[in-house]
């Protein structure tokens, strides 16, 4: 019984060692996938400024 | 009938009352409990059959044990016409009793767990044999002067009576018992009571365990939450509810196979009063469970990290194209336009997101 309870417990927190690693992992990547979308958020604002710049934005005439 | 319902109601307040293993009564039921006889409960009406000792104690307390039916004399079908004693439980399947016993019977070995014979469907003329069976031995240790059966409808209800009238011809040794014997339907708290389960059933969120250690003077209440249970160490005095404890570690003096994924364990001595030697104890299976939890749970993590990691090697790409764009739009500085730029029709458009 006794091995049984240390093989469960030893199973057990080898699971939830397990888990807490992945959790860290998965934290990381989130705040990365955080960093990396403000980036390219960055980026696209900077993109559609230099695209005004050469290419304003179109008038439309009044039709005749 | 005021009668009976009278001592029901004491055998309910009993059952509610129930404290593990013994039953103190309240100062109020003083005098009813103290009248009651030493008395034999074959509870058939809920999930299990089971039987229920109730006795005074020489102090005055009132004793009230589960116990396990240990053996059954079968009326099989054996080629040779003999019957042959097992071990057995009881499982309700649909509205009809299935008696499983653990058999070397060749005949009727399948399994390791063989299911014999429904109780309720079985032929009038084997009624009585399965009846007299599920009683016998606890008759034969016991000297209990007052049979109870519970069931659950008027027509088990008949069926027990009949039975009983047969066997009060047919078993001369035990007339006098059997003829004292009541029959009642179950009422509610009756069924509320909670007596054996599968253990092979996932427990519920919330669900209650209670692990007796009754040798040792102690029990443990688990309660499954969240993928784990959380125990509570009880000692004998504690009063719990049981009408929220699902399931009931039993001990039993004739399993002598346990349940896959249930341990066995033999004491070293019987209880105090009748031998009741096992203990089944049900954490393997929940060790099993919650470890298949914390499987899952890394197996989620897993995926989502993966999902994850494609979704930022999607975005590190759009980051590296804008990056590329830029720096080539760097490289060539706008033109001066000397004017707007105009359209005849159409709308103004803006370069695609990266």
């Amino acid at each position: 019984m006794i091995d049984a309870q240390d093989s469960h417990a030893d199973k057990v927190a080898g699971l939830d060692s397990q888990a807490l690693s992945l959790e860290e992992r998965l934290a990381h990547l989130e705040a990365e996938q955080r960093k990396l979308r403000q980036e390219l958020e960055r980026l696209y604002a900077e993109l559609m400024s230099e695209f005004e710049k050469r290419w304003p934005p179109l008038k439309r005439m009044p039709d005749e | 009938m005021t009668n009976q319902d009278d001592i029901l109601a004491r055998l309910i307040c009993l059952f509610e009352d129930y404290t593990i293993r013994r039953c103190w009564p309240q100062e109020t039921e003083q005098s009813l409990t103290l009248s009651i006889v030493p008395t034999l409960v074959f509870d058939m009406s809920g999930e299990k059959a089971q039987a229920i000792r109730v006795s005074p104690g020489s102090d005055g307390r009132i004793l009230v044990e589960l116990s396990k039916f240990e053996k059954v004399y079968l009326a099989a079908s054996m080629p040779n016409g003999t019957w042959d004693e097992v071990d057995y439980s009881m499982y309700l399947k649909g509205r009809h009793w299935l008696l499983c016993a653990v058999t070397e019977i060749p005949e009727l070995r399948e399994s390791g767990y063989e299911c014999i014979e429904s109780i309720w469907n079985s032929p009038p003329d084997q009624f009585p044999d399965l009846l007299w069976g599920l009683i016998r031995w606890q008759l034969r240790r016991d000297g209990f002067q007052q049979l109870w059966f519970v069931v659950s409808s008027s027509d088990e209800a008949q069926m027990v009576r009949s039975a009983l009238v047969a066997l009060t011809q047919n078993k001369p040794n035990a007339t006098g018992k059997l003829q004292l014997a009541q029959v009642v339907q179950s009422t509610d708290s009756l069924r509320g009571f909670p007596f054996l389960d599968d253990p092979h059933r996932p427990p519920e969120e919330g669900e209650q365990m209670l692990l007796l250690y009754a040798q040792e003077g102690y029990a443990d209440l688990f309660q499954w939450s969240q993928g784990r249970f959380a125990c509570r160490r009880l000692t004998a005095k504690q009063t719990i509810d049981l009408t929220l404890v699902s399931r009931l570690a039993i001990c039993s003096d004739t399993l002598d196979r346990p349940p896959e994924g249930v341990l066995l364990f033999h004491s070293v001595q019987d209880l105090e009063s009748q031998a009741i030697a096992h203990y089944v104890m049900w954490q393997p299976v929940l060790h099993q469970w919650e470890a298949e939890r914390k499987r899952r749970c890394v197996q989620q993590l897993q995926r989502r990290i993966a999902q994850l990691e494609d979704e930022n090697r999607d975005i590190e790409a759009a980051v590296r194209r804008s990056r590329h764009v830029l720096k080539r739009l760097s490289a060539n500085p706008p033109l001066s336009t000397g004017g707007d730029v105009c359209l005849h029709s159409g709308s103004t458009s803006a370069p695609p997101p990266p």
